[in-house]
């Protein structure tokens, strides 16, 4: 069985002490075994606000951040927000967080550098792939209604801007700000280096993202077919 | 989902989640619903569905697109997986105000692990405004733990805006396969 761990930074000891009782009861999961530990390598690092500035900004860990009240939050867009209490719930829930994505860092090839730090692609160019990790809530869909469109294409394959700005449809600004407001949401994963064109993408399993049909499965005139059907089911419900 | 593909879209969920409701926004005529006297008081409702329920969104020249709601209990899943079998997608509403939310949800993604598996789907979780937790976060979670990456929404089955945002999220997700397969 798998051992994570899982350390306070700057927490009070009650708080620690707390943690530690939660973790007998949440701290077994199907990935593996949760452990608390004072000090060396984590997994995932539960810090007070007024402790973040202690981890380093090159830290490989997780980093979830427990808000004080009245002190500034100092939380990266990185970071997990937890609630003010941290009950067995949201530890619960903090822990399946973090397992996801260290499940998505392990399904991407371990040759591409895969960052979704949102500081990784630069400049307005954004260059390499995305993909998307987590679907956005309805906030971001209301506000932005074309970008269900591109938000199932990313959630099917890496994409790099130029292809997504092809398929979507939509123009390079729309897609550039979108893609933007997803990376500050930390729901896209970024690979740097970009593939050939047409080289085959290798994504997380997932369900919800299940590998593309081989060639010889693709079914190009029913795809049209079936679109054509989905067209007129949208023009019905009035919907883009 | 392959070339198969009917036209018809499921909505799935515990009983109470608003399944008939949410069909009965969409079809073009008043649903058929097979209700019957609900002998379950924990639910707070009169009827509960025990067959299907059934709409239909008129596209034109005969064409047509199926709604079909699935019975909630548990007791009911093979029912579940013979109704999904080659739909555009499924949709699964919970209901946030039931204490055990979440294990709703576990049950919907077990009970249709294998149809899900390459179909599109979404989940509206319901009554959020007074039931906060779990947290939409928290089902996001909750499907990645399942290995499963679905879009997770409030909903309000009244409101026909959010019916059809479900819609909305179900239908992208099959044209970026069609879409991406073809190119």
């Amino acid at each position: 069985m798998t051992t994570m761990r899982l350390q306070p930074v700057g927490l009070p000891e009650t708080e620690v002490t707390r943690l530690e009782v939660f973790l007998r009861f949440v701290g077994k999961t199907t990935r593996g075994q949760w452990v608390l530990v004072r000090d060396g390598a984590a997994e995932l690092l539960i810090c007070a606000a007024t402790a973040r500035r202690l981890i380093p900004s090159h830290s490989m860990s997780e980093v979830a951040v427990l808000p004080e009240p009245g002190e500034p939050q100092n939380v990266l867009a990185r970071d997990i927000a937890l609630p003010p209490v941290l009950d067995l719930e949201a530890l619960q829930a903090l822990l399946m967080t973090v397992e996801s994505r260290m499940a998505v860092a392990d399904a991407l090839p371990a040759t591409a550098p895969v960052s979704p730090l949102p500081a990784a692609p630069s400049g307005p160019a954004l260059e390499g792939r995305f993909r998307l990790i987590r679907w956005p809530g309805a906030d971001l869909l209301r506000s932005h209604p074309k970008a269900v469109r591109l938000l199932g294409l990313l959630a099917r394959e890496s994409l790099d801007m130029d292809r997504l700005q092809t398929l979507s449809g939509l123009d390079r600004a729309a897609c550039a700000e979108i893609v933007q407001q997803l990376l500050r949401r930390d729901l896209l994963a970024w690979h740097g280096c970009p593939a050939a064109s047409g080289a085959p993408v290798k994504r997380p399993a997932s369900r919800g993202a299940p590998e593309a049909a081989g060639a010889g499965e693709r079914t190009t005139a029913s795809g049209e077919l079936h679109l054509g059907l989905l067209t007129r089911l949208r023009r019905k419900l009035g919907l883009s | 989902m392959n070339s198969g593909m009917e036209p018809k879209i499921v909505f799935t969920g515990p009983p109470n989640a608003g399944k008939t409701t949410a069909i009965r926004t969409l079809s073009d005529v008043p649903p058929m619903v097979t209700d019957v006297d609900g002998n379950d008081p924990s639910l707070a409702k009169e009827t509960t569905t025990v067959g299907l329920d059934y709409g239909v969104v008129h596209l034109g020249g005969g064409e047509q697109v199926r709604l079909y709601g699935t019975p909630g209990q548990k007791r009911f899943d093979f029912m579940w997986q013979i109704l999904v079998r080659n739909a555009i997608g499924v949709v699964i509403l919970i209901d946030n105000s039931q204490p055990d939310a979440m294990a709703h949800l576990d049950d919907f993604l077990i009970g249709l692990e294998a149809p899900l598996r390459g179909m599109a789907c979404v989940i509206g979780v319901g009554r959020t405004e007074t039931h906060r937790v779990p947290s939409l976060d928290a089902f996001a979670t909750r499907l990645a733990f399942h290995g499963s990456m679905f879009p997770v929404v409030e909903v309000d089955v009244r409101r026909r805006g959010d019916v059809l945002m479900l819609v909305e999220l179900l239908l992208a997700q099959v044209e970026a396969r069609f879409i991406l397969e073809s190119s």
